[in-house]
């Protein structure tokens, strides 16, 4: 039987609607690129426009979700960020992930390259949107502040792995030592998702906690997780160092961007349940 | 003091977001004046970096007049055949061969020198039409057809020459093709030949344009004294 089958041709995408395109997306993406008979130039005029807002309204349903766990204007913050919290690792690391393939003998023309992570982020979103409902009902329980971020990372996790996946199997076979470019991507996007979700913050706010688009920019993700390695251990109190162009150099106490490091202003229940839904 | 240096970070970060946007903006424009549709001209506002290609690449041919000349079957053919030949053996191999923008350039370039052709074959017919009165053969109409066969006899050697030329590259097409296929059965990790042929093909083109002008120029027509 043949995996591929799908009463959608390839060649006919660029009349398509997004919900067709959403269906050939989920069953075999990769087919969108390995299309010998079709211009891969006139490909990527076709369905960027789609496969884009395919990611915006896939990632603004997943933001939404993860905003209704303060509820308010968060709805509308989050749906707005998560989106970019989806395209920005792409648009920075690509670039990056070209050099990788290239230093493996895998040169790739720039349109194959931005088609296939099109189409990785466009399924991650596709995916993210689809698990939504089961974050929803996750959050809807009142989770604490800490199981609820791991609760969205973790479904970040759960679709991202599909996506990048699906930019693998979008790239040509071939090249050597391809694991290792590979790899050397994964960290690469790894390290620029958590970055841009340390930049894009807040997602999950504490039910308390005033309402912000963006925090102020300070120190960066790295030096948050050390933080609350420390605190794991006993030791509370964060300071932010700077770091790169954008980090602050040190924070003042009054600024400090995570309540959640000290334990005292952990929320009681009846806290928690005002900001939800 | 370090009120005033997280300011002037905010501003770092605000200028890199506008700067963004700024470069979207003038990346939609860009693709709006080349005609694309507004759903790809939004998307380049929001996502430019994934469209650099659609941005840079060589002018797309679709949106000029078509260009047909005599040799305009040709090219095509041949031009659909090197793209086939290039398709299968990317699949054999995934190292590139040539680009779509190199094979567009190609393309355009032919059928610019098709084009060429084509006005000088115009010009050859409207001056062959144009005959003198022969029932009053006095200086002036005599002078006037010395001049025009002169003139016919320049636009049909230049026209054969850039005929020529054109062929010359039309035969190249084939022997790309021919070591494509050598490439695909020897040693697909090996382009160098391939590439090389095409770099030669590539400036065999540039250099019909080239001849041309120096024909066009050489060849300075009788009849624009008349």
């Amino acid at each position: 039987m043949n995996s591929h089958a799908t009463s959608t041709s390839p060649a006919s995408v660029s009349s398509t609607s997004l919900l067709a395109l959403t269906g050939l997306l989920l069953r075999s993406p990769e087919r969108l690129v390995d299309d010998h008979e079709v211009d891969l130039q006139a490909r990527l005029i076709e369905l960027a426009p789609k496969l884009l807002a395919l990611t915006l309204i896939g990632g603004a349903a997943f933001g939404v979700v993860v905003g209704s766990y303060r509820g308010s204007i968060q709805y509308l913050y989050a749906g707005l960020k998560a989106p970019l919290l989806l395209l920005l690792p792409m648009l920075v690391g690509l670039p990056a992930l070209r050099a990788f393939l290239a230093a493996c003998e895998l040169r790739l023309s720039w349109t194959r390259l931005a088609l296939a992570s099109l189409l990785a982020v466009a399924r991650t979103a596709v995916l993210a949107a689809a698990t939504s409902p089961v974050l929803w009902l996750y959050l809807s329980v009142h989770p604490d502040y800490h199981r609820a971020v791991l609760a969205m990372a973790g479904t970040l996790i759960v679709v991202g792995v599909p996506g990048l996946w699906t930019l693998t199997a979008s790239l040509p076979a071939g090249g050597r030592n391809r694991p290792l470019a590979h790899a050397a991507a994964l960290a690469v996007f790894g390290v620029l998702l958590a970055q841009t979700g340390w930049l894009l913050r807040p997602f999950v706010v504490r039910p308390r906690a005033e309402i912000a688009l963006f925090r102020p920019i300070e120190a960066n993700v790295f030096s948050s997780l050390r933080a609350t390695q420390q605190a794991a251990s006993g030791r509370y109190g964060w300071e932010a160092r700077g770091a790169g162009l954008l980090g602050r150099d040190v924070a003042e106490p009054a600024e400090l961007p995570f309540e959640a490091v000290d334990p005292q202003v952990e929320l009681e229940p009846q806290q928690q349940e005002q900001g939800v839904f | 003091m370090l009120a005033i240096l997280w300011i002037s970070r905010s501003t770092v970060a605000l200028a890199l977001v506008l700067g963004y946007f700024g470069a979207g903006a003038a990346a939609s424009m860009r693709l709006a004046r080349r005609g694309h549709a507004l759903g790809l001209v939004a998307s380049a506002w929001i996502a430019w970096p994934l469209l650099i290609s659609v941005l840079f690449g060589a002018a797309e041919l679709r949106s000029r007049t078509p260009i047909v000349g005599p040799f305009g079957a040709r090219i095509s053919q041949g031009l659909a055949s090197l793209r086939a030949s290039l398709a299968e053996a990317q699949s054999e191999s995934p190292l590139e061969l040539a680009s779509q923008g190199q094979l567009a350039s190609l393309e355009l370039a032919l059928r610019q020198a098709d084009d060429r052709v084509a006005s000088v074959d115009r010009l050859i017919a409207e001056l062959e039409a144009t005959q003198p009165d022969s029932t009053q053969p006095d200086a002036s109409t005599r002078e006037f057809e010395r001049s025009r066969q002169a003139s016919l006899l320049t636009l049909r050697s230049a026209r054969e020459h850039a005929a020529d030329e054109l062929e010359q590259v039309l035969a190249m097409l084939l022997s790309v093709r021919v070591q494509i296929g050598l490439h695909a059965l020897t040693s697909p990790a090996t382009v160098a030949p391939v590439r090389e042929r095409l770099a030669e093909l590539e400036t065999r083109v540039a250099a019909l344009a080239e001849l041309s002008s120096f024909d066009a120029g050489r060849a300075a027509l009788p009849l624009e004294g008349c």
